[in-house]
C-alpha cells in the first residue's frame, strides 16, 4: 500500500506540471505588438506543440530512466548513456539520409518507427551485454559508450556525405530541439509514448520485486526475465518516439531519476511517476527559459547538458552512485 | 501443515547427479558437506528456482516445475548466499519490497526475532555482513508470513548463519525449531555440525553432487560418516547426554 505522503507529492507535481504547460502557453500574450489572431496562431501552431513535445519528451526520458535503471541494476543508466537514443538517432538520420524527401514527409509515421527500430536495436544489445556481465557494473556503461561512440562515427560519415538541408536536419538529432515536432508527427508518436509511460508506471510494484535481484524475485513469485524484457520494450518505444519528435537529449534519464530517489526513497510505485512529472516540469522550464531569451531558440541538449554535467560530478563527488 | 518435499532421480549438469530423496514434515533439514558438494544447486532445485535437467520436484502432489512462480511463492521463500543489491535502500525498503502487500509496515515478532529495530532505517550498504544476513533472512520470512503463521511455509536458507553473531545465531535457530514445530518446513544448509547437531530434525550429507545419507540426525551424524562427507577425521565428546564433535586432525589432500 502507498503512503498518503507519496500520493500527495505526486498529486502536488502532477499539479506543478500544469502550471508550467499553461505558463508555457500563456506566455503567447507577454509578446507585445502582436494581435489577437496572430497570438492564437502562435498558440495553436507553436506553442502547444512545444508545450506537448516538452511534457511527454521528459516524462519519455525520465520514466525510461528510472526503469532502466532498476531493470539493468545500474543507478547510472540512462537512455543517452548507455546508447538507446544513439541508436534511435542514427536509425532517424538514415531514414532523412537514405529515403526520399517525398517519401518522409508522407508516410509521417517513418521517422518514429524508424527511432523505435534504433533504439529496440540498442536495447536488445545492452541487455544481451548486462545478462552476460552480470555483476560488472561499469561493463554495461562501457558498452553504452561504445554503442554512442559507433553512432556518433556513422554520424561522422554522413555529415560527410550529406547535403546543406540534411546536414542542417543532422544537427537537429545530434543537439536535440523541441521546435521541430510538427502536429503530423506529435499525433503518432505523443500516444505512443504515453502508452509506454503508462505500461512502466504500472510495473512498479513489479520493479521494486527487482531491486532484490533476479533470484530473490523469482523466489518471490515474479519472471525476471519476463517483466524485464516487457519493460525494455516500453522503454524503447518511449524513447524511440522521443527521439523521433525532440532528437537526443541529454542527461535528463539519469539526473531526474537519481534526485527523486534521493527525495522520495526507492518505491518505484512513486519514483517511477515522479519521475515522469519532474521530467515534463523540467522541459518545459527549458522551452520557458528558451522562450525568454530573445532572437535565438536554444538546443536543448545544450541546457540539459549545462545544468546536467555539474549536477552530475556534484554527485560523483558526493559519491551518491556507488 | 507442511507437505512433504521429494526429489526424484535429480540431475543438474556437473552439480547434482541422481538424488532421490523425500523430506519428510514438518522440522528442520540441516545439508551438510564440503565446499562445491551441490548443497546450493540442491536448495536451488528444491524450492523449484532452478528446473533440473533430468529428474522431478514434488511438494506432497504437486509437481514444482509446472506450478506458476507466483502460486509456489506464497508458501516458499529462499535466502540466497550472496546478496547483490546496486542501489543504497534501506533495511525497511529492503523488506517491504519483497511483502506481497509492499507495506512498510513489518510484523513486530519479526524485528525482534532477528533484532533489525535499529536496522530498518540503515542504508544497506552501511551494514556490516552478519546486519545485512539478519535483513535478507527476515526478508524472506516477511514474504511468507502468513504461511509461516498457519504452519504450512516452506523455508529455504542457503547458508543463513554466515557472518551472524553468536547470540543472533542461537536466537534464530531457537525460533526456527519453535516454527518447525507449528508445522513449516525448514531446510538450510550450514557449515557448522554443531548447530546441524543440536537443531536439525533430519540431516542430509552430500558429497560431489551425491547424497552420501539421510535421515534422522541422531543417526546420520556420526563419525563414519563425517569422514566419508569431509575427509575429516572427527573427536565426539558427550556433555550432559549431548553430542558434539570437533574436528581432530586433517587427514587428506593438506
Amino acid at each position: 500500500m502507498l503512503a498518503p505522503a507519496s500520493k500527495w507529492t505526486v498529486g502536488a507535481l502532477g499539479v506543478v506540471l500544469l502550471l508550467c504547460f499553461s505558463a508555457l502557453l500563456a506566455s503567447v500574450w507577454w509578446q507585445a505588438d502582436t494581435t489577437a489572431e496572430t497570438r492564437w496562431y502562435i498558440l495553436l501552431n507553436l506553442q502547444l506543440p512545444l508545450a506537448v513535445t516538452a511534457t511527454v519528451v521528459g516524462a519519455a526520458l525520465c520514466v525510461s530512466g528510472a526503469a532502466l535503471q532498476v531493470v539493468l541494476r545500474n543507478p547510472l543508466a540512462d537512455p543517452g548513456i548507455i546508447g538507446i537514443a544513439s541508436g534511435a538517432s542514427l536509425m532517424a538520420a538514415l531514414v532523412l539520409i537514405l529515403m526520399p524527401e517525398w517519401m518522409v514527409s508522407t508516410l509521417h509515421y517513418s521517422m518514429p518507427l524508424a527511432c523505435f527500430a534504433g533504439a529496440l536495436m540498442s536495447t536488445a544489445i545492452i541487455y544481451r551485454l548486462s545478462a552476460r556481465l552480470r555483476g560488472l557494473n561499469t561493463a554495461v556503461i562501457l558498452a553504452g559508450i561504445a554503442i554512442t561512440t559507433l553512432t556518433s562515427a556513422v554520424m561522422g560519415w554522413l555529415y560527410l556525405f550529406a547535403d546543406a538541408q540534411s546536414m542542417r536536419n543532422l544537427t537537429f538529432w545530434v543537439m536535440g530541439s523541441l521546435h521541430q515536432a510538427d502536429g503530423w508527427i506529435l499525433l503518432w508518436s505523443a500516444p505512443l509514448i504515453l502508452a509506454s509511460c503508462f505500461l512502466i508506471i504500472a510495473k512498479g510494484k513489479t520493479l521494486n520485486y527487482l531491486y532484490n535481484g533476479e533470484l530473490t524475485a523469482r523466489s518471490a513469485g515474479i519472471d525476471p526475465a519476463h517483466e524485464s524484457k516487457v519493460v525494455l520494450i516500453a522503454c524503447a518505444l518511449a524513447v524511440g518516439a522521443a527521439v523521433a519528435i525532440a532528437g537526443s537529449i541529454a542527461f535528463l534519464g539519469l539526473l531526474v531519476p537519481h534526485y527523486v530517489r534521493l527525495l522520495m526513497g526507492f518505491d518505484n510505485r512513486v519514483v517511477l511517476p515522479a519521475s515522469a512529472l519532474c521530467g515534463g516540469v523540467m522541459l518545459l522550464l527549458v522551452a520557458l527559459f528558451s522562450d525568454l531569451l530573445p532572437y535565438a531558440t536554444l538546443p536543448v541538449s545544450m541546457l540539459t547538458a549545462s545544468l546536467g554535467g555539474p549536477l552530475l560530478l556534484y554527485a560523483l563527488l558526493k559519491g551518491q552512485f556507488k | 501443515m507442511s507437505q512433504s518435499i521429494k526429489l526424484d532421480n535429480v540431475c543438474l549438469d556437473q552439480r547434482l547427479s541422481n538424488i532421490s530423496v523425500t523430506i519428510m514434515q514438518p522440522g528442520i533439514t540441516c545439508l551438510l558437506g564440503s565446499n562445491g558438494a551441490g548443497k546450493s544447486s540442491l536448495l536451488l532445485v528444491l524450492a523449484g528456482l532452478v528446473e533440473p535437467e533430468q529428474g522431478q520436484v514434488y511438494w506432497g502432489q504437486t509437481d514444482v516445475f509446472t506450478s506458476p512462480l507466483a502460486v509456489l511463492s506464497v508458501h516458499r521463500c529462499f535466502v540466497a548466499q550472496q546478496h547483490s543489491i546496486q542501489f543504497e535502500l534501506t533495511g525497511r525498503e529492503c523488506l517491504q519490497f519483497l511483502s506481497p502487500s509492499q507495506s512498510p509496515d513489518i510484523p513486530g515478532e519479526l524485528i525482534r526475532k532477528l533484532d533489525i529495530a535499529d536496522l530498518l532505517d540503515k542504508p544497506i550498504t552501511r551494514m556490516s555482513g552478519g546486519e545485512l544476513q539478519r535483513i535478507m533472512i527476515s526478508r524472506a520470512l516477511l514474504q511468507v508470513w502468513p504461511a509461516i503463521k498457519s504452519g504450512n511455509a516452506i523455508i529455504v536458507l542457503d547458508e543463513p548463519l554466515q557472518g551472524v553473531d553468536i547470540r543472533h545465531q542461537t536466537v534464530l535457530m531457537h525460533w526456527l525449531s519453535a516454527l518447525a514445530k507449528v508445522g513449516n518446513q525448514i531446510i538450510m544448509s550450514c557449515h557448522d555440525i554443531n548447530i546441524a547437531n543440536t537443531f536439525a530434525d533430519t540431516v542430509l550429507l552430500a558429497k560431489a553432487g551425491q547424497m552420501l545419507a539421510y535421515g534422522p540426525t541422531r543417526d546420520v551424524l556420526n563419525l563414519s560418516n563425517l569422514w566419508l562427507t569431509f575427509d575429516c577425521q572427527f573427536e565426539c565428546l558427550f556433555k550432559d547426554e549431548q553430542r558434539h564433535f570437533i574436528p581432530v586432525r586433517q587427514v587428506t589432500g593438506f
